[in-house]
């Protein structure tokens, strides 16, 4: 199977076809209108769609809107792919590492870790030097990709011991670099095909609901690997308001400034850390204790809005990075602090009516914006009332009879995270039919056969790393 | 020794004992593609960006003008003359004796001794045995430049690199960030416990300027030295710990990736087009040859760099 379609074998091979195939443009607009991330296609049919969606946006040049709109939405649909084998390789409790590097190694020179050193040596560092475990030996240069420290990792021989959540950065950032290289290398003649999909393309990238459809279909790896599972990390991206969402796709050269240093660094900053508002006055370090929280957490979703404005904020204004700094309480400095925090306000996202006067082309209500005065209400409001979705594989269940009362907790691994959920009978009636007739014993021995190790989408609402379910489907 | 070379001096070097042999191969087959500069005073390289096209273009440079110093790029060029089409830099780290931030000679900053060169040498070593195992480079090359030492890289896979991604693999090397765990008996945590003990053998009392650690707390780590080392050695800390407490423990490893920081020029690991000494050359300040390394173990810079006119002076 295509992993990898921008590697350069596959290009060369897909790209010379003298008539590119009827399905090949059916697909790209399938992928344009209704993305399906895991659908199961021939190989060249496959890596020519996602060709024609770039090449359809490049139409519009090289540094367009839909040309960024375009590389995330392909990125996406490779990264998902990569994603959902590695979590279908995970059996008992065990990622399989040589066939994780088998299709890995049409993007970047992998190993099982195991090929390299002794049972023993593995076992030092599988206990010792990560938090996950390095079942993968890549070259150490890759490491130079990402953002990493490479003193985290353990390098031998000139190969870097690595886990399932450093290895799908780097994929990520490969992926990029890939279709960075296709794009810098296209020269696109306009044909009638090509241009109905770019039409296509520029206005999916003006449709705020779109990307966010997209990426609540995709792996929840690969949504932290784009920096998209704010689930985890206390944001729900989906419930962002539609302000918020506009400023997060990019606006154009007049708006760059009022959108991202005034209102989304605002907003994502309270959102994450005092979404309840805060006292007057507050400082960060009131809330934090943790600087990595405003440095992984909060300014990469600020520097990539500013990145997806046409033309890309930092570009021409590189002291826009150190303003941001500063309305989140830094002061003027290039390097977030605690210890700095309460230099400047820290300040909080303007209200709407503000924001309609200031930037009215950001203002665009949805039906839940009635009644809301603060675009942090919103999300408050939203939040509270829809609860969580989480999707992962059922490792155990703890036990079926809670007190008396019949309650499933079971513990459900989500990518490196886990959590124990907690669901009433009613729950699992779309897995287990009748269950809510069954007697107790009966029932419990079908939820051991029948939910172990199934990968799952489970709702409801969250205390603490529990989950109150309400429903219980299968993936 | 280590007195400035006289005009003379400089003019009998290049005539008589200079060979072009001596510039070692990885320069002279790649010589067309970097730039030269030349320092004819001492006060820096103020000719620049010259190139040369064969060794013997160079020789005769040198033979006429006899520099104070001669430099060549580590930066490979379309066009050295206008250091324009950029192919790449080779890797190198810089250990300058001069510099070291810890010494246990008496040598003030921007002299040299035996002393601090063996010292300068051995971080060398250490560095040598994390580029070659860990990374797995496998052209390494060493060069005695006069006052230290400059390690240079040549593997085809860090040619392209830029200046960040430089920048980390200094900060592994150097040892200027503290490893997630001290336990681990291979990797960053060993070589960073390897630092910490070169540290604890060459340092002296004065040289532990820490914030909130007083003399009577140095003096018991000094005093205990060998019970701290061979804790180390094992990955423990725990006479380290008893006699610091926790927050001045932490102080006590920042302070060490300080003076690990200090001990390589960041300047010229993330410079990429940076100009050295050329191996070859004289060292005027202090008439001592810049030559490249065979065996590092066994060179000595006092027997094997000083110039003739020096050995029959002495």
């Amino acid at each position: 199977m295509l992993f990898n379609p921008f590697s350069k074998e596959a290009i060369k091979k897909f790209i010379k076809l003298k008539k590119i195939p009827a399905e090949a443009y059916n697909l790209a607009i399938r992928r344009i209108e209704h993305p399906r991330v895991d659908e199961k296609i021939e190989d060249k049919i496959d890596a020519i769609s996602l060709y024609l969606i770039l090449d359809a946006a490049l139409l519009y040049g090289k540094n367009s809107r839909e040309v960024h709109f375009a590389k995330k939405i392909v990125s996406l649909i490779v990264l998902d792919r990569v994603c959902r084998c590695i979590s279908k390789s995970f059996k008992h409790g065990e990622y399989d590492a040589d066939f994780i590097s088998s299709i890995l190694s049409q993007f970047l020179e992998i190993k099982a870790t195991k090929e390299l050193i002794s049972e023993n040596e593995y076992r030092v560092i599988s206990c010792t030097t990560a938090e996950e475990k390095p079942y993968f030996a890549i070259r150490w240069t890759y490491l130079l990709e990402g953002e990493f420290k490479i003193t985290d990792f353990y390098i031998y021989r000139g190969y870097a011991f690595i886990g399932v959540n450093a290895l799908t950065k780097i994929i990520k950032t490969l992926i990029e670099k890939n279709v960075d290289y296709y794009i810098s290398t296209r020269n696109v003649l306009e044909n009638r095909k090509l241009v109905e999909i770019g039409n296509r393309i520029s206005l999916k990238a003006k449709d705020l609901d779109f990307l966010t459809n997209f990426i609540s279909r995709l792996t929840p790896t690969a949504k932290k690997t784009f920096g998209f599972s704010l689930e985890s990390r206390n944001l729900r991206q989906e419930y962002f308001p539609p302000c918020v969402k506009k400023a997060m796709l990019g606006v154009g050269a007049g708006l760059r400034n009022y959108a991202i240093t005034m209102l989304l660094t605002s907003f994502i900053s309270y959102a994450r850390i005092a979404p309840t508002g805060a006292r007057k006055n507050a400082k960060i370090s009131d809330y934090i204790k943790d600087i990595t929280i405003v440095k992984e957490e909060i300014l990469p979703i600020i520097y990539k809005a500013a990145q997806n404005c046409t033309p890309p904020l930092f570009d021409d204004q590189p002291t826009e990075k150190m303003n941001i700094l500063y309305h989140l309480g830094f002061g003027l400095t290039q390097e977030p602090r605690l210890e700095d925090s309460g230099k400047s306000k820290w300040y909080f996202p303007p209200n709407c009516d503000k924001i309609r006067r200031d930037a009215p082309q950001l203002c665009e209500p949805d039906e839940f914006c009635r009644n809301i005065k603060n675009p942090l209400s919103y999300y408050v409001k939203r939040v509270s009332r829809e609860g969580i979705e989480v999707e992962g594989i059922i490792e155990r269940i703890i036990v079926s009879n809670m007190g008396g009362k019949f309650r499933i907790k079971a513990k459900l691994r989500a990518g490196d995270r886990n959590f124990f959920i907690i669901a009433k009978k009613g729950a699992i009636e779309n897995l287990i039919p009748n269950a809510e007739n069954m007697e107790e014993d009966e029932l419990g021995k079908l939820i051991e056969i029948n939910l172990v190790g199934k990968r799952v989408r489970v709702k409801g609402k969250k205390a603490g790393n529990r989950i109150i379910v309400k429903k219980i489907s299968e993936v | 020794m280590f007195r400035e070379a006289s005009p003379e001096e400089r003019k009998r070097y290049y005539e008589e004992e200079w060979k072009e042999k001596d510039i070692p191969d990885f320069i002279s087959t790649t010589l067309s593609r970097r730039e030269f500069g030349f320092d004819y005073d001492g006060s820096g390289p103020s000719d620049r960006y010259n190139q040369f096209h064969s060794v013997i273009e160079l020789k005769r440079i040198l033979k006429e003008k006899y520099p104070y110093a001669v430099f060549s790029s580590v930066a490979f060029y379309d066009n050295p003359k206008k250091r324009s089409g950029w192919m790449g830099a080779e890797l190198v780290f810089d250990i300058d004796a001069k510099d070291l931030p810890i010494k246990k000679c008496s040598c003030k900053s921007g002299e040299v001794c035996e002393i601090c060169l063996e010292e300068a040498k051995e971080v060398v070593l250490l560095i040598s045995d994390a580029l070659k195992d860990h990374f797995g480079f496998k052209k390494v090359r060493y060069i005695y430049s006069g006052r230290g030492y400059h390690i240079r890289i040549l593997d085809e896979e860090i040619m392209l690199l830029g200046r960040s991604e430089r920048g980390k693999i200094l900060d592994y090397i150097s040892c200027s960030i503290l490893p997630k765990r001290f336990d681990i008996d291979f990797g960053y945590p060993k070589l960073f416990r390897d630092r910490l003990l070169f540290l604890l053998k060459y340092a002296k009392e004065d040289n532990f300027k820490i914030k909130g650690i007083g003399k009577v707390k140095i003096r018991r780590i000094m005093k205990e030295k060998r019970k701290i080392a061979n804790e180390i050695e094992d990955g423990e800390f725990s006479t380290l710990r008893k006699i610091l407490g926790g927050k001045k423990f932490e102080n006590f490893l920042q302070f060490t990736t300080r003076i690990n920081a200090e001990t390589v020029d960041a300047k010229v690991t993330v410079d990429v087009k940076r100009i050295l000494r050329l191996p070859s050359s004289l060292h005027s300040k202090v008439s001592m040859k810049c030559i490249e390394i065979k065996n590092l173990e066994k060179f000595d810079p006092l027997r094997d760099a000083v110039p003739k006119f020096l050995k029959e002076e002495n």
